[in-house]
């Protein structure tokens, strides 16, 4: 399942309306029109900047506790391959870098090897039953609404420091590869209670 | 996925800042097809967006059928919530909230900063962050979504903010008002040109609503599709009525004085109140043409009042005829409706379940106890409408004042 569409590999997409935002200025310069640049760039021009750093755009990871996958789009502007080598969040005991591999019609989980390569200039989409980030031994209860601060950690030695959304999900539920912990990643129990 | 289509549109979202009327949005339509040439005769001087978007399926719709009106958009941000004077849409789906008891002050905070972020991306035509149909996101057709506050949500931020009408309307002698459509603690208007679109943005407002909320009650109001009749007529309900004229008109000096608050946290903000109104169609098949006329003191054919020709002439209700009787009858519905001097902004829609057919009366005021309560109590006392209709639902929200790019729905009730 493809979660956010790119707009190019060089033009990742942003929170919501960023991608429309950078084609925006771009459409403005080509067709002329005097209403251009005006205060609406207030809002638009910091989404633009933040494309065009290395980083993780539209992040958000799950509501939950025990673990969960931070997703969203990593982009890398600058002209050298880079690699997303670890990352790590106050509340997370543990944070590992995962992929989703299909074997025998099962999703299963796993730390991937040497970490998320972002090519140069493009972008790499982390999304539920693909690559993600996952937090491990949360020390409490993820909220839909909150905002959580993570720390990204580059092959460059860059880190990034950034919040990302929590979000209440009903998927991303993955079983992980034989021999790691018990994740039972199931439906969280405010389904339960929004089911009652 | 960023087509032509949707980036002109985003031009369109750029022109008005708010989300302020513009009569200009039939202009708007003409000059986004201008554009339509102009990004087309431009594309060498914007090589990289017409090389990224060269690949992409929406070119297609340029050779092929163009789309007329599902890339339409209206801005979510702006001194007031979109919907409530944008241009009323085709469809429109109330969704009604009881909230969980444990949602407290700290929780609507966080479902504010949510719905903000969802409403901001389906109206502009992106799906939301978590959208798992993002496809379903891409025609945004009109879409508006507009947030109105219960009693409880106010109260759980801070009783002393609820203004004392908000706050179930008192009762009116004809009520019959059952246990399914009645108030609610928040209220989602959802509104579009597409029942596709409204469906899946119902869907995706619920997922993010229901950690916080239980669904209370739903009822879904239509009006003539988009481009059946002129942009701005009034519509006609189910009665065959022409039903909401002679209303304020927004931008007006008297529309603000009706409708938008101007002090506290809601400034900016208005009240709405929702009735179910059921039409009794067995009986009022059997009233034959004249009769209808004069119960609503307009006729039926352009909706012009009796004592007029056009539906806006300004009807005389001193006018006699020939016998010395009032030409608008002393039971007409319009007569007892503007016997005194209090306005509200009518918003109506047709609502049609199967088995019954109805009008959801919508209206925007300052304060309901003032403006909509003496209005209804004097056609509760007498109005020979009354024989055909039964008011069988009612509720009323605050609706929060618009919010900035970068600032939050509900951002001056928690500030306060």
């Amino acid at each position: 399942m493809k979660l956010n569409k790119s707009i190019s590999t060089t033009m990742p997409k942003s929170v919501s309306i960023a991608g429309a935002a950078l084609a925006l200025s771009l459409t403005l310069v080509g067709c002329g029109q005097s209403a251009t640049a005006d205060s609406s760039n207030e809002t638009t021009q910091g989404t633009v900047q933040e494309s065009a750093e290395l980083t993780l755009v539209g992040g958000w990871t799950k509501a939950t506790d025990g673990m969960t996958g931070v997703f969203g789009t990593l982009t890398n502007p600058g002209p050298e391959e880079v690699t997303l080598v670890g990352a790590s969040s106050p509340i997370a005991g543990m944070v590992e870098l995962h992929e989703t591999v299909v074997t025998g019609g099962n999703m299963k989980m796993q730390e991937i090897e040497g970490g998320f390569v972002i090519p140069a200039g493009g972008s790499l989409e982390l999304e539920p039953g693909a690559n993600h980030i996952m937090l491990m031994d949360l020390d409490r209860e993820l909220l839909p609404g909150e905002e959580l601060e993570i720390t990204l950690l580059f092959s460059d030695g860059t880190e990034k420091e950034l919040l990302v959304e929590v979000r209440d999900f009903a998927g991303a539920i993955e079983e992980y590869a034989p021999g790691d912990h018990d994740h039972d990643h199931d439906h969280d129990h405010h389904d339960e209670k929004t089911n009652d | 996925m960023i087509t032509i289509t949707t980036m002109i549109t985003t031009i369109m979202m750029k022109k008005p800042m708010t989300n302020l009327p513009s009569k200009g949005l039939s202009r708007q339509s003409l000059s986004r097809r201008g554009l339509f040439t102009g990004v087309l005769a431009g594309a060498s001087t914007v090589g990289a967006l017409a090389s990224a978007s060269a690949g992409f399926p929406g070119a297609k719709t340029l050779a092929g059928n163009p789309i007329i009106d599902g890339d339409e958009t209206i801005p979510a941000t702006g001194m007031h919530q979109a919907g409530i004077i944008t241009p009323p849409t085709a469809h429109i789906r109330y969704l009604a909230y009881s909230l969980k008891p444990e949602t407290d002050r700290e929780a609507l905070t966080r479902l504010f900063r949510i719905l903000t972020a969802d409403i901001e991306a389906l109206t502009s035509g992106e799906p939301p962050i978590v959208d798992t149909e993002p496809e379903l996101a891409e025609v945004p057709a009109r879409l508006t979504v507009t947030v109105g506050f219960g009693p409880e949500l106010v109260n759980r931020v801070d009783p002393a903010l609820r203004p004392e009408w908000l706050a179930p309307l008192p009762a009116f002698s004809r009520d019959q008002l059952g246990d399914d459509f009645n108030n609610g603690d928040l209220l989602l208007a959802i509104s579009s040109d597409d029942p596709t679109t409204l469906a899946h943005a119902a869907r995706m407002l619920l997922k993010s609503v229901r950690w916080f909320a239980e669904p209370l009650w739903r009822q879904d109001g239509f009006r003539y599709a988009r481009g059946s009749q002129p942009e701005g007529s009034t519509m006609r309900n189910l009665m065959g009525q022409v039903d909401g004229t002679s209303n304020p008109e927004p931008g007006t000096a008297e529309f603000d004085e009706t409708v938008w608050l101007d002090e506290g946290w809601l400034a900016g903000g208005t009240a709405i109140v929702l009735r179910r109104i059921r039409m009794e169609l067995e009986t009022w098949d059997m009233i034959d043409r004249p009769v209808r006329e004069q119960a609503m003191g307009r006729d039926l054919a352009v909706g012009a009042p009796l004592t007029g020709v056009d539906e806006h002439d300004e009807p005389d209700f001193e006018a006699k005829d020939a016998l010395g009787f009032n030409v608008i009858p002393d039971f007409a519905h319009i007569r007892r409706a503007r016997m005194g001097d209090e306005r509200v902004y009518r918003r109506s829609v047709n609502y049609d379940d199967g088995d019954e057919q109805g009008l959801l009366f919508v209206c925007y005021q300052r304060d309901p106890l003032k403006q909509f309560v003496p209005i209804q109590q004097r056609l509760d006392q007498l109005d020979l409408m009354n024989e055909w209709i039964t008011h069988v639902g009612s509720a009323v929200f605050a609706i929060a004042p618009g919010w900035e790019p970068g600032g939050m729905l509900g951002e001056t009730l928690l500030q306060s």
